[in-house]
């Protein structure tokens, strides 16, 4: 075996997780903290492109490092977003946060750069495992239950793409490599590999999990979350899937399913979670089609999405943690208070929207030009629909009734409401510069996809059709704002069935269940129980008055007559001497009379 | 500056709205003919305003969807999931 010295990006944060403990809290901590994601980050620009990291274990060939044009963008943002999440929660003091954070980044990383699906399967779990973490940090009322589906849904899908692998590895003979599947005519291991990874996607109908298990994250958490699970899992889609079909229909119903929720949502976190199940529909489209602009535009705009959306959760998380609610009914009026974050919390809004100048407008508008290129024009005006709906969310409805509004937030929220602390302030300049900057220069992200880039998308048409949209759009919402004004409710989703289900389960065994074991109880005590004890009760009498009679009846009438004796033992001497001398005389006149 | 900003626009709110109708009629009426549309893809694309009807209807639909689906029961009590 070739000695290969190739030291791997996730292991600097692993590495870096086990040492963040051994530092007290101070400045020096700090520093180790914005250091371990930004050697990560160095580590991920340095990588060489080919095979690294080469391993035989036992019989199989397993590949950690497997570095080109698909894995260099997805590692490149991941390190980038690693370090404005942690930048955003260096304020967190408690190091669990960091280092679940950390290791859910490796999980990522190590996934991108597996070249077999053993040690992609690892870190999948690892991601899976380490983010749970993110979410039990949110301590709220639901946080606790909430981890457990969120854990409970990824295991799943975690086995469905573990059987695909198995069915996979029989079926090639032991081939382990993870290279793009046979997408014209699938089999059933091809499938269930896919299932393991829409799960990840949140792919309707299995998406729940995702604004379910956000909005109840930590504040520092759900910013890492949002960028992390769903974006690997486009990146393996892109990898293995490219071009098959069902994913064309899939992502369209994922854009605007989630729009649809969006915009009877309360919770302005939870929003912009449903933005996410809808622009990752947006890439999982681009990947069905599968044509060199479309995985471009899935690529950019998987790398766009991260930033913006991040700068989406961490608006609304710093609401959250300065006033205490992310929910609009509570909210209102904040602009007074905290204009700098209303500030950024628009760039992402105006960005996801994909507004001209915004990074979303060279990112989406890639994916949408591929649609019809490929003469999917449905899907391509499904897109469009989507944005308008987007903009509709992101950038008029979150920002009017959390900024704007009247002024309906109670004295108390107001007066806890400010901009907050410096490290959540400049994690998101430094998101919405990048937001920006994507938007105004495009090589920097163009000459990172993985096909060479033949689009412009500042033409005087595409410009003229997006700001149509989001100004018509804008003006519907001012139209109709009255009727989806938000209202303090929750929405009925397909998690409906495993949350009752759940419950169905627990009153089958609570009622049910139990009464069938109470059932077989009572007749176990009445024919079981109780004629047993009977019958131990004769054989204990039995024994006792039985067998004892006559074995310890000896004993019990040597112990009657020692009871008698006993009688004339009395302690007094003269008593004693009574009896003696009495039996002495008696026992003389006896031998006189005889 | 942010504030001062945005309390000069409120308190010109009327102003303002007037101005958000003509700047997006303004670009409507660009868009449709001042602009070269051999980049549309399809024939409709070619119809004066077709961008600023699909952002207005398509805004309106989404919205009647909501709203509709939200009434017929998926928009439920806080702590429906609490009992």
């Amino acid at each position: 075996m070739m000695i290969d010295i190739w030291f791997h990006p996730a292991l600097y944060l692993l590495i870096g997780g086990l040492l963040l403990p051994l530092f007290r809290q101070g400045v020096l901590k700090k520093c180790f903290l914005l250091a371990v994601p930004i050697v990560t980050f160095m580590s991920i620009i340095y990588l060489d492109n080919g095979v690294h990291g080469e391993v035989t274990f036992l019989d199989w060939q397993l590949v950690f490092g497997r570095v080109d044009s698909l894995s260099t963008i997805f590692c490149y943002i991941m390190g980038l977003m690693a370090i404005i999440g942690t930048l955003f929660g260096l304020n967190v003091e408690e190091d669990g946060q960091h280092i679940a954070a950390w290791y859910y980044v490796a999980g990522s990383i190590g996934v991108i750069l597996s070249g077999d699906y053993l040690s992609l399967f690892l870190f999948w779990e690892l991601m899976a495992f380490a983010s749970v973490f993110l979410v039990w940090f949110g301590r709220r009322p639901d946080s606790v239950a909430s981890g457990f589906r969120y854990l409970l849904v990824h295991t799943l899908g975690g086995l469905f793409l573990l059987g695909g692998i198995m069915l996979r590895y029989h079926a090639t003979g032991g081939d382990l490599s993870f290279v793009p599947l046979n997408v014209e005519t699938p089999d059933l291991a091809t499938w269930l590999i896919l299932i393991g990874f829409i799960t990840n996607a949140a792919v309707v109908p299995i998406h729940s999990w995702l604004p379910d298990a956000y909005a109840e994250a930590s504040v520092a958490g759900a910013v890492f979350m949002c960028a992390f699970t769903t974006k690997t899992a486009v990146y393996v889609l892109a990898r293995g899937f490219a071009g098959m079909d069902i994913l064309i229909v899939l992502g369209a119903i994922m854009a605007l399913y989630a729009i649809i929720y969006g915009i009877i949502e309360n919770d302005s976190r939870r929003v912009f979670a449903w933005d996410t199940v809808s622009q990752v529909g947006y890439m999982v489209l681009g990947v069905g089609i599968g044509s060199e602009l479309a995985i471009n535009g899935a690529c950019a705009h998987a790398f766009a999405h991260i930033l913006y959306n991040a700068l989406l959760f961490m608006g609304t998380g710093t609401v959250l943690y300065m006033t205490g609610t992310a929910k609009m009914t509570e909210l209102g009026g904040l602009f007074r208070k905290m204009p700098r974050t209303f500030l950024f919390t628009l760039i992402g809004g105006l960005s996801i929207a994909g507004l001209p100048l915004m990074s979303g407008f060279v990112s989406k508008s890639m994916i949408i030009a591929a649609s019809f290129e490929a003469h999917h024009v449905w899907a391509a005006f499904a897109l469009l629909l989507a944005s308008a709906g987007t903009f509709l969310l992101a950038g008029v409805k979150v920002p009017y009734y959390i900024w704007f509004s009247g002024n309906k937030a109670d004295r108390d929220i107001m007066e806890k409401a400010s901009d907050p602390p410096w490290n959540m302030q400049a994690a998101m300049a430094v998101a919405a510069f990048f937001c920006i900057f994507i938007g105004i220069y495009t090589p920097y992200l163009y000459d990172k996809l993985p096909f060479a880039v033949h689009y412009h998308p500042y033409t005087a048409y595409h410009l003229a059709e997006a700001l149509q949209i989001a100004l018509f759009t804008g003006i519907a919402f001012f139209l109709l704002k009255r009727f989806i004004r938000p209202q303090p409710t929750i929405s009925l989703d397909v998690d409906w069935f495993y949350r009752m289900g759940g419950r169905g389960f627990m009153w089958l065994d609570n009622r049910v269940l139990q009464f069938i074991d109470n059932c077989v109880g009572g007749v176990y005590y009445y024919l079981g129980l109780l004629p047993l004890m009977t019958l131990a009760r004769f054989w204990s009498w039995f024994d006792w008055h039985g067998i004892d009679g006559v074995v310890d009846g000896t004993a019990r009438t040597v112990r009657g007559i020692g009871g008698i004796v006993r009688r004339f033992q009395a302690a007094q001497i003269q008593y004693s001497i009574f009896f003696a001398v009495s039996v002495t005389a008696v026992a003389i006149l006896l031998f006189v009379i005889v | 500056m942010i504030v001062s900003i945005i309390e000069t626009l409120r308190n010109n709110l009327k102003a303002t709205a007037i101005a958000c109708i003509v700047i997006a009629v303004g670009l409507a009426v660009w868009g449709s003919f001042f602009v070269d549309t051999h980049h549309a893809h399809t024939q409709a694309e070619h119809y004066p305003f077709f961008w600023a009807l699909f952002g207005f209807l398509g805004s309106v639909l989404l919205i009647v969807i909501a709203v509709i689906l939200g009434k017929l029961g998926i928009m439920t009590r806080e702590d429906y999931y609490d009992d």
